[in-house]
């Protein structure tokens, strides 16, 4: 059960990003359809990644199931298994953070930095709904913490890297220490980067304009053991992006701040078949200010800042048995939206047009939620997961209310769901191969933007959005296949899921609605289509040749159609990696070709279609070893043909970066 | 401390009669106010064989469009009087090139407000406000023991409209007739959906402004400086038991509104304004809020 992936198809595409590495070592996970991606902390770990100091938005762009969005260089929204992120749950710790940007700027992965997390585990489909209602799976971002030890250790390491392309700097710096009774990470990471520029095309201008950004994040975790088996830790991140540049969008933000804590009693009994009880409080806080005033020319001047704040908790019970591994999680959060648009009329005596295009919405989610893992020997595992939640939105502003009445005269001010989900997979261990097979069904609610959204701009097809409160849960059902062969220097495995939803929640264009923004087309209200079926493959082949010599090679496929003809948007065509890996005693080499097949592009959606390409990536890297403590330097060249090209997932065609020289120096101590 | 309140109150009531005296004749005692007519301002007084004619508005001014008036009688010992047969008719006179001309203006009798004998409630829509063109005069008649008096106050009428607020409009049919629209609500716009109130007369003579009965007001709110964008949660006006004309205006966002109006008779034809489409902008018709 060794196997890198499942159920999802390879998100590989972009200019060399980093690979992250996919294992699942972890007992719990093998069987779940879903990959771990690993951030590399360790020297082991190190020795395999080409950017170790690259933002979590690359390490996830690099993972199976997931493509990222990209509006500008910095906070890409994640899709996963080929659903944006009202279709996914993610946390980081378990934790529920809520982006504070109706258009979608703030993704919680934009709040998270990558030198401070361990791991991205992705659960696919209904198997992902832990710590919330999903279609599409999960992602749990996990912090970096010690652990504690034997024996008092204090370590650290500083890092520095530069990207030549868009002058980008990284810094920072993480400490962290551990004894039998205590142990503390502290870190600080700064990010600036200028405007990124594009690959070679005649007569062009090749750099991008507003794809500036800087970010500052601190974070601190600290974990005390009262006696043994029983534990707390308090966990602290303040995440501040300033400056960031959207050349996709009309405006950029001025200040995106996340402010996340939370407290957690961990109770592990000896000889017991409670195994583990992790109970967890939260509370985070995030405030995204969009703004114009870089823009030399906009139709108005406007404000849109946009506030979440959620509190919650979870009790997640591991329980194991003779041949169980169980685990049942009681979760609990309530998280407000508010988001607010002021435009500023020339003439000053003309009163400023302000609208609430989030109306104060009170989310409360309750869940229970229960996973069981059943050996039934002879190799074969089956597992089960099912669970239920009540979902409810009220509407706290009366202001929000009156304006939302005008689109749904019947709007009342409140309405809750039940969320069940249920799935299984089966997975048989025979010799040098491994299959699996699973199958899910499971429910969401639809997000504030999707039900009480209010003239929401979508640049990309040119609509203004209205939510739409009316709407029936979105289900999907799901199967999911994989098979995978390996012997010593040979493997190959392929996986692929098949999403039937029920109820797609998706905005179509309603004739006699006037938009608001001054360059819309038309106004689209969200409504259901019957079924949308997404279907994502994907295939990968290792082969270590003579030595220090290896090839792996990577193609992947998604799909995408809905009911009436609806083409889905963002759905990635056909996409191949393949690398050559040198790993020798004096240094490890990589060259990588990424390639695309031109997309599907859904005309609907505003979406162009994307020309073929293929880039070439180079990347080397050495260590050090000094004294006790380690050097190590990454360096490459990205884009080495300076290929001018735009994929499926660049929002309004904006363009890739073109040759990119860069290099990462971290030292260990 | 009770003392000193009270002490307090009269002190700034007596300087607040004083102040009223030395700016104008007219006296603004409270006396009995009805109920709910709390903002009642006095805007005209006049003394006619011993009686006190006063005339509030619900501000200090009169405007242009509609406005509710508010008359009380008073004889010379300072009793408000009752029954006493009140009736008014506001008469503009103008001058042009030397020649005197005289018309009035949509109104209704003053009635009697219930539970308050002696305060007499009605409405005129001022069609033009004063100036040195023209001027307003308030013509009242009462009875009292079988003897009719005759008083006219002059009104001053200031001018509603500016460059983004307009509550009435006139507008010359293409019937030949002359129409008259004021806005009564809504007064204070919000977000959402608004009830709308609308007064619809005509001009059938010089002094003859009667109420015009089952025609349709259609709404069409815009803004126009946010590319003439319009919400829904409109609805026709059409004429309610109390004569005036009931609908609703949807405004999504708070800002410059121009309500776009079309007047049609009830055979459905379009008497006065225009449909707003991608290329006429607005109506001929419409009145403009500001929120």
């Amino acid at each position: 059960m060794a196997l890198a992936l499942a159920g999802a198809a390879m998100g590989a595409y972009g200019q060399n990003p980093p690979r992250g590495q996919q294992e699942a070592t972890d007992d719990s996970l093998a069987h779940e359809l879903g990959s771990v991606v690993i951030l590399p902390a360790s020297a082991e770990e190190l020795k395999r990644e080409h950017k170790p100091l690259a933002s979590l938005d690359r390490y996830l762009e690099g993972t199976p199931g997931v493509n990222m969005v990209r509006r500008g260089a910095f906070a890409w929204e994640p899709l996963l298994n080929g659903m944006a992120t009202e279709r996914s749950v993610i946390t980081v710790d378990g934790m529920r953070i809520y982006g504070a940007c109706t258009d979608k700027m703030d993704p919680i992965t934009s709040y998270v930095e990558s030198t401070n997390l361990s791991r991205a585990r992705i659960k696919s489909g209904s198997s992902g709904s832990t710590h919330g209602a999903t279609v599409a799976g999960s992602i749990d971002l996990e912090r970096r913490r010690e652990g504690f030890g034997h024996k008092p250790v204090l370590g650290g390491k500083v890092f520095a890297g530069f990207e030549g392309n868009n002058a980008e700097r990284i810094g920072g710096t993480a400490m962290h220490y551990s004894d039998s009774t205590v142990y503390v990470n502290v870190d600080a990471t700064y990010r600036r980067a200028g405007n990124y520029k594009a690959g070679y095309r005649p007569g062009m201008d090749r750099e991008l304009e507003f794809s500036q950004y800087a970010k500052y994040n601190v974070s601190a975790i600290a974990g005390y053991r009262l006696r043994p088996g029983r534990e707390v830790e308090a966990s602290l991140i303040y995440d501040k992006a300033t400056d960031v540049g959207y050349p996709a969008l009309g405006m950029d933000v001025s200040l995106a701040r996340a402010v996340i804590g939370s407290l957690q009693y961990r109770y592990m009994p000896q000889g017991r078949a409670i195994t583990l009880w992790e109970t967890k409080v939260y509370y985070n806080t995030v405030t995204h200010i969009m703004d114009d005033s870089k823009r030399p020319v906009v139709a108005m001047r406007m404000d849109m800042p946009g506030w979440t704040t959620t509190g919650g908790g979870y009790s997640k019970v591991h329980f194991s048995g003779r041949s169980h591994q169980a685990n049942i999680t009681f979760s609990a959060h309530a998280s407000s939206a508010l988001a607010e648009m002021t435009m500023y009329p020339d003439n000053p005596r003309e009163r400023p047009m302000f609208m609430l295009t989030w109306p104060d919405v009170l989310t409360r989610y309750g869940g229970v939620q229960a996973e069981d893992r059943i050996g039934l020997g002879h190799g074969v595992d089956l597992s089960l997961h099912g669970g239920a939640a009540l979902h409810e939105n009220r509407l706290e502003s009366m202001f929000g209310m009156r304006s939302l009445q005008l689109f749904h005269p019947d709007l009342s001010a409140g309405r809750t769901r039940l969320l069940p989900n249920v799935g299984g997979a089966l997975a048989v261990n025979s010799g040098r191969f491994t299959h699996r097979a699973g199958i899910g069904y499971s429910e969401r609610a639809p997000s504030v933007s999707e039900a009480y959204g209010y003239f929401l701009l979508n640049v990309s097809d040119n609509f203004d959005y209205m939510g739409n409160p009316d709407m029936r849960n979105e289900s999907a059902f799901s199967m999911e296949w994989s098979s995978a062969f390996r012997e010593e220097r040979f493997g190959v495995e392929w996986a692929a899921s098949w999403f039937e939803v029920n109820d797609y929640i998706i905005g179509k264009p309603v004739p006699g609605l006037m938009p608001m923004d001054l360059m819309a087309a038309g106004v689209k209200v969200y409504t259901q289509l019957p079924h949308a079926v997404l279907l994502n493959a994907a295939l990968t082949a290792q082969y270590r040749l003579a030595g220090p010599w290896q090839v792996v090679a990577e193609a992947s496929y998604r799909y995408g159609q809905a009911s009436y003809g609806t083409r889905l948007p963002l759905i990635q065509p056909f996409q191949y990696k393949a690398r050559l890996h040198y790993e020798g005693r004096w240094f490890n080499a990589e060259a990588a070709l990424n390639g695309s097949a031109a997309n599907r592009n859904s005309a609907e959606f505003g979406e162009m279609r994307k020309p073929a390409y293929a880039v070439v990536g180079l990347a080397m890297g050495k260590d050090w070893g000094i004294g006790k403590n380690q050097l190590t330097l990454k360096t490459g060249v990205d884009n080495l043909l300076d290929e001018y090209y735009s994929t499926f997932a660049d929002w309004q065609g904006i363009p890739r970066p073109g040759r990119n020289i860069y290099g990462h120096l971290i030292f260990s101590f | 401390m009770k003392h000193l309140n009270h002490l307090l109150l009269i002190a700034a009531a007596i300087a607040g009669l004083a102040s009223c005296k030395k700016e104008d004749d007219a006296v603004a005692s409270p006396g009995n106010p009805a109920p709910g007519a709390a903002e009642m301002q006095l805007v005209a007084s006049g003394t006619v064989d011993g009686y006190t004619v006063e005339i509030y508005g619900k501000g200090t001014n009169l405007y242009t469009g509609y406005n509710t008036v508010y008359a009380r009688l008073k004889n010379a010992a300072g009793s408000y009087l009752g029954d006493a047969g009140l009736t008014w008719e506001p008469v503009m006179t103008m001058t042009m090139g030397g020649m005197e001309h005289t018309h009035g203006c949509p109104w209704s009798a003053p009635v009697a407000v219930a539970g308050n004998a002696s305060l007499y409630e009605g409405y005129m829509v001022f069609i033009m406000a004063s100036s040195s063109m023209g001027h307003w005069d308030l013509k009242v008649n009462f009875t009292i023991g079988g003897t009719t008096h005759e008083l006219h106050l002059p009104l001053p009428v200031l001018d509603s409209e500016s460059e983004f607020h307009k509550v009435y409009t006139s507008s010359m049919g293409s019937d030949g007739t002359t129409y008259f629209l004021a806005m009564l609500e809504p007064a204070a716009p919000k977000t959402g959906v608004n009830d709308m109130v609308v007064g619809l007369f005509r001009r059938e003579s010089d002094s003859a402004f009667p109420v015009v009965d089952g025609y349709t007001i259609r709404v069409d709110p815009r803004m126009p400086g946010m590319g003439n964008h319009g919400a829904p949660g409109n609805e026709d006006l059409v004429q309610g038991t109390d004569g005036f004309y009931h609908g609703k205006a949807g405004f999504s966002m708070t800002g410059y509104w121009k309500v776009n109006l079309m007047v049609e008779n009830s055979a459905g034809q379009v008497l006065c304004g225009n449909a707003v489409t991608t290329e006429v902008a607005e109506s001929s018709v419409s009145f403009k809020v500001n929120f």
